[in-house]
């Protein structure tokens, strides 16, 4: 146990040191395929969301999954990699127990430093952010919950007077799930532990959400708050359909705020393809394209591998989520 | 007294094609500042350097100096600044002197100016440097000048699109979430289709964090360029 925490501790701090401040990449970054079109967290449980909301990890449909991702955001002038491993007990009655790691990384193409008057300082700035999230949770028929701790720490290459380093922070967070016959809904809290300050990175929030079938379709909806810092909700609204056993699409339209301004400081239109296997691997790709010219699009590509049989312990609404190898 | 173009580079010349070293007297300080630091083909700009003396020696004999180190033969001086024949910069006190200057053609104007003196009986100088941007067809869309944002400072963005049409410059963060906009809305672009906002490291009155955003540019030009914020 105590060499794979290490291993996770070192991933963190080999990208920066110094705690400053919480604009930090790692720490708002989604990183699920599936759920970025999907209108949020809460439409398909994923064990790359259990940083988000931890007591996803209860709902995960077979005993172990394994789930990477690699995001191309703005154009592919960003790279975001993920990793997570969840397995959950499926052996008792009364609880099932789970427990996760996720790690992941986010890297900026890097640009060079121009003064006041347009020369070049020499310095150029390449950022990299790491995260790695340890969660744990519990169901007990309809309710899940669970917890989730994070470190996160980001650097900008090589700077004069140390502006290398950027910040580092600790942040925990807590949720719960309640799942009934067919609708299924969650909230969870994120917030900074270390005592960097608080503010725009996105990393102090509360996400609510939840997801219900009708026709043949999932409705998704979430909204996330940030409780500091300049960016206000981000609200998500998404459909799923499930064509076949094999794949389902998804479409989705997110829009956010900003603190102080009336108007949607940015929207954005989603669409996604989820595909199956019978040996339990899944592929999914999802195409942000924002609504406001100039961002660029971003592309996000997942695969999943799941291992053993543990249907019968999830709630009735999430044993309609694609059942892997059945 | 008036500076002409030819006696400005004779004593540019004189001294050796460089502004002299300043020495340490760090109560006085000159700033030069183009408005605007943005321009097009015909337009006229001024440079102001402007000298501050905020401790207790005086500075005498001042005399104020314009040397445009790159980028010569894309503007023209049509005015120099008035100038007394011996200007006393007491202690307290603030001097400025304004050249106007035509834009002749497309590309980067990099100015030095100085006012040179003496303090405490020994000759000195103090220096500041300026940028002129005259963007063009082959410009980018986008470009930021001092893109590692420190407190206290402001970053230009340089923004070059379809004449006449506005720009609505918003802040993104690394995860591609809209923060805010910069400034208090769109902004048009002039008839060269030229450009430009301040930016000093806020979105709607807070200050960023230590991170890397993205400066999202729609409207008449659709573009996007990193700047990184310092606390």
């Amino acid at each position: 146990m105590g060499r794979p925490f290490a291993a996770l501790l070192l991933f963190v701090l080999t990208a920066g040191s110094a705690a400053a401040g919480t604009g930090m990449a790692a720490a708002g970054i989604p990183l699920s395929a599936r759920q970025q079109a999907s209108g949020g967290i809460y439409g398909d449980p994923d064990v790359l969301g259990v940083a988000a909301n931890p007591a996803q990890l209860s709902t995960q449909l077979r005993r172990l999954e394994v789930g990477v991702v690699d995001q191309y955001l703005f154009g592919s002038a960003e790279n975001v990699l993920g990793l997570g491993i969840g397995g959950v007990t499926g052996s008792a009655d009364a609880w099932a127990w789970g427990a996760a790691a996720v790690v992941s990384q986010v890297s900026t193409r890097g640009f060079r430093i121009v003064d006041e008057i347009g020369d070049e300082t020499g310095e150029r700035v390449e950022p990299v952010a790491r995260r790695a999230d340890l969660a744990v949770s519990c169901q007990r028929g309809r309710l899940a919950g669970g917890i989730a701790f994070g470190a996160a720490a980001e650097s900008y290459g090589s700077l004069g007077d140390g502006g290398g380093s950027g910040p580092s922070m600790i942040q925990a967070a807590a949720g719960m799930l309640v799942a009934f016959d067919t609708w299924h809904a969650g909230a969870a809290i994120r917030l900074g532990l270390s005592d960097t300050p608080r503010g725009a990175g996105g990393a102090d929030s509360v996400n609510l959400g939840g997801a219900a079938d009708a026709g043949g379709l999932r409705l998704t909806g979430s909204l996330v708050v940030p409780l500091a810092g300049p960016a206000g909700p981000d609200a998500q609204a998404g459909v799923r359909w499930m064509v076949s056993g094999a794949f389902d699409l998804r479409a989705a339209y997110a829009t956010a705020f900003t603190k102080g301004v009336g108007a949607a400081a940015g929207s954005s239109v989603r669409a996604g393809v989820s595909f199956r296997s019978d040996k339990g691997m899944g592929m999914d790709y999802t195409l942000v394209v924002p609504l406001e010219g100039g961002l660029g699009v971003t592309n996000l590509i997942g695969a999943r591998w799941t291992f053993g049989d543990r249907s019968r312990r999830t709630p009735p609404q999430l044993q309609r989520q694609p059942q892997f190898g059945s | 007294m008036h500076w002409s173009r030819r006696a400005l580079f004779g004593v540019v010349l004189a001294a050796g094609l460089a502004a002299p070293a300043a020495q340490a007297f760090p109560h006085i300080e000159a700033a030069l500042a183009v408005e605007p630091s943005v321009a097009s083909v015909g337009m006229t700009v001024n440079v102001t350097l402007s000298i501050t003396n905020t401790g207790g020696d005086p500075m005498t004999l001042v005399n104020p100096f314009l040397s445009i180190t790159a980028g010569d033969n894309l503007v023209s001086i049509v005015s120099n600044p008035w100038q007394s024949a011996s200007a006393y910069l007491g202690p307290g006190i603030a001097l400025s002197y304004t050249w106007t200057l035509i834009v002749l053609a497309q590309g980067t104007v990099n100015l030095t100016g100085w006012a040179a003196g003496y303090v405490n009986g020994n000759p000195t100088s103090f220096t500041s440097t300026a940028i002129l941007v005259i963007p063009g067809p082959s410009s980018p869309p986008i470009r930021i000048l001092n893109n590692r944002l420190r407190p206290g400072k402001t970053a230009t963005v340089v923004l070059h699109g379809s004449p006449g049409k506005a720009v609505t410059l918003v802040v993104h963060d690394q995860a591609g979430r809209p923060l805010g906009p910069i400034g208090l809305g769109a902004v048009g672009l002039d008839a060269a289709g030229n450009g430009s906002f301040r930016f000093d490291g806020t979105v709607a009155g807070n200050r960023l964090a230590t991170g890397v955003y993205w400066i999202v540019a729609s409207g008449a030009v659709s573009a996007k360029a990193p700047v990184m914020v310092t606390k």
